[in-house]
């Protein structure tokens, strides 16, 4: 069967009960559920870009599903983020909510809720079979609609408690509008918990005094991929690939290859495992732990290959070349002064970065943040540490 | 050694419904490397141009050719918008052209970092590339290709050659060394 390289579509993280999940080494999913289960109410999720954290966001509504009504409201998929007002916020999450209560939970809802839903375009008309009939003439605010749909299908659903998961807000600009955009967070009652991915600058004290009171920032780590401690981070990359390319998990494990094959018949086969298996470790390092990069430098290279020679599986010189061509992407995106900050404060906490800098350099995943068990150390992307200087360049 | 025409084959066939960034040296190049890609790509891929996100996302089963007129706004409005490209998903890339060095880099390296990963290594700069040694590079092509470039373009062009992917790889290679 030949491999559908296509398959890996690195910018494509998986729906909510989608087939193909990995959980990290972190359990960073689990571990926001159990935080919900003792009684945290809002969490603000962050991380670099291609860490994972629209897919982890998916896999915690699946694991909230039987004791919360989960919704998973991925706000970028409609909207342009930049121009997002708290009124289009609050009105998609009330028709995103009606909608997975009509739609996933088989309710009825009432019809001077459903009508200025639909009127407002974030309710599908193919939803008026689970509106009651009765009055529709109904007029109220976006903040009072979304109060209503929460508290209708709060009573209607088994589940009674409900779980806002908002995805997209991370794109928001750092702008007076994102700032209401995020103080809307709080207009939502007190009964619902809500777990939303955000800026960095939200990490950083920026726009504070918009979140809700009690908002816990937990950031989404990069896991480590070298060293004693990277075995994890390495094969949970691996199962990502042989998932996406609907291989066992096994596929890259040349210790797996057993049976009743000969030596003679065995030793080809382990080494070209092998073989396979050092490219993908090789992969894996340079990606630095982001599964999107792991897996744009894997479609690269097998692009490289399939171009070249017609191949179904790349080599070295293959991954070569697309390690170049995401340095020549990081490189683009390095300004002046960032070579010598990168150096100057790498394996400290970055408490000294300037407070600018840091944001976008953490946020596009050129510093990644290591947790050790004495706290935090920025450490520079494998692919950026190559392209640094003396330190007085970029 | 990265081959131009390798490198931008590979950029738009990596990810179906990705982004491609293709880096242009100058306006006037510009619009020869539009020309280029739109030669180069599957009559599948119904290539299209266009100046607006908004209108490369409707087209979800079309190669977007995005031509700003505004890189900043354009770049800024992919990063808002990026996800929308899932939902339907779709089936052809969209391909940015950049100016090197223009107001595009310069948002997607301090303002867009969702349209900047969803590229990463996807951004190609033909030109670039091509800074190479081109009396070796044409050596090789001959060699590989069993004529020089002038002489291996002249039945591509009178549409006498096979229109498989390495042919299309070959012919732009073969464009980017020709000459008068």
């Amino acid at each position: 069967m030949a491999l559908n390289w296509k398959a890996l579509a690195p910018h494509r993280p998986l729906d909510p009960g989608e087939p193909g999940y990995i959980s990290p080494p972190s359990g960073y999913a689990e571990r926001l559920a159990r935080l919900l289960a003792t009684g945290a109410s809002t969490i603000l999720v962050g991380g670099p870009v291609g860490v994972g954290k629209s897919t982890e966001l998916a896999r915690l509504a699946a694991l909230l599903q039987g004791s919360r009504v989960a919704c998973l409201v991925q706000l970028d998929r409609r909207e342009n983020i930049r121009q997002l007002t708290p009124d289009q916020l609050l009105l998609r999450v009330a028709g995103k909510l009606v909608a997975l209560a009509i739609g996933s939970l088989g309710l009825q809802v009432s019809p001077s809720l459903a009508a200025p839903l639909m009127k407002a375009g974030v309710l599908s008309e193919k939803f008026s079979s689970g509106v009651e009939s009765g009055p529709i003439s109904f007029t109220a605010s976006p903040v009072a609609l979304v109060r209503a749909a929460i508290g209708e299908i709060s009573r209607r659903s088994t589940q009674g408690r409900i779980a806002l998961l908002l995805d997209g807000l991370e794109k928001l600009p750092q702008s007076p509008q994102s700032y209401e955009v995020l103080a809307s967070l709080g207009q939502f009652d007190d009964a619902v918990d809500i777990v939303a991915v955000v800026p960095w600058f939200v990490a950083f004290g920026v726009a504070e005094d918009s979140l809700p009171p009690g908002s816990r920032f937990i950031p989404l780590p990069a896991p480590a991929v070298d060293g004693p401690a990277g075995a994890a981070g390495q094969q949970f990359l691996f199962d990502i690939l042989a998932g996406r390319l609907g291989l066992p998990s096994e596929s890259f494990d040349p210790a797996a290859i057993t049976g009743t094959l000969g030596g003679a018949e065995r030793a080809p086969l382990v080494n070209a495992v092998t073989e396979r298996r050092n490219l993908l470790l090789a992969a894996a390092k340079w990606s630095g732990g982001l599964p999107r990069t792991f897996l744009q430098l894997m479609a690269d290279a097998a692009q490289y290959a399939q171009i070249r020679r017609g191949d179904e599986w790349p080599d070295e010189r293959d991954l070569a070349d697309a390690v170049a061509d995401q340095k020549d992407s990081f490189r683009r995106m390095l300004l002046p002064g960032d070579s010598a900050a990168l150096q100057r404060y790498d394996g400290t906490d970055g408490r000294e970065m300037e407070l600018d800098r840091k944001i976008r350099l953490l946020a596009r995943g050129v510093l990644l943040e290591r947790q050790l068990a004495t706290g935090y150390l920025m450490d520079i992307h494998p692919l950026v540490r190559p392209l640094l200087g003396d330190g007085t360049g970029a | 050694m990265r081959e131009p025409g390798v490198a931008l084959a590979g950029a738009l066939a990596r990810d179906e419904g990705g982004l491609t960034i293709v880096t242009c040296p100058d306006l006037d190049l510009r619009d020869w490397l539009v020309k280029e890609v739109e030669s180069l790509v599957p009559t599948g891929a119904a290539p299209f141009r266009t100046t607006s996100v908004a209108e490369a996302l409707r087209e979800p089963n079309r190669m977007a050719l995005l031509i700003p007129s505004d890189e900043a706004e354009v770049v800024r409005d992919l990063d808002a918008c990026r996800d929308q490209a899932l939902d339907p998903p779709r089936t052809q890339p969209i391909v940015l052209f950049l100016l090197r060095h223009g107001d595009g880099h310069r948002t997607l390296a301090t303002e867009a970092p969702s349209a900047w990963s969803w590229a990463s290594g996807n951004d190609v700069d033909p030109e670039e590339l091509a800074e190479l040694d081109v009396d070796a590079e044409r050596a090789a092509f001959t060699d590989e290709a069993g004529a020089p470039p002038e002489d291996w373009l002249v039945p591509w062009r009178a549409g006498q050659l096979p229109r498989s992917q390495e042919n299309y790889t070959r012919a732009f290679w073969a464009m980017t060394l020709e000459q008068p």
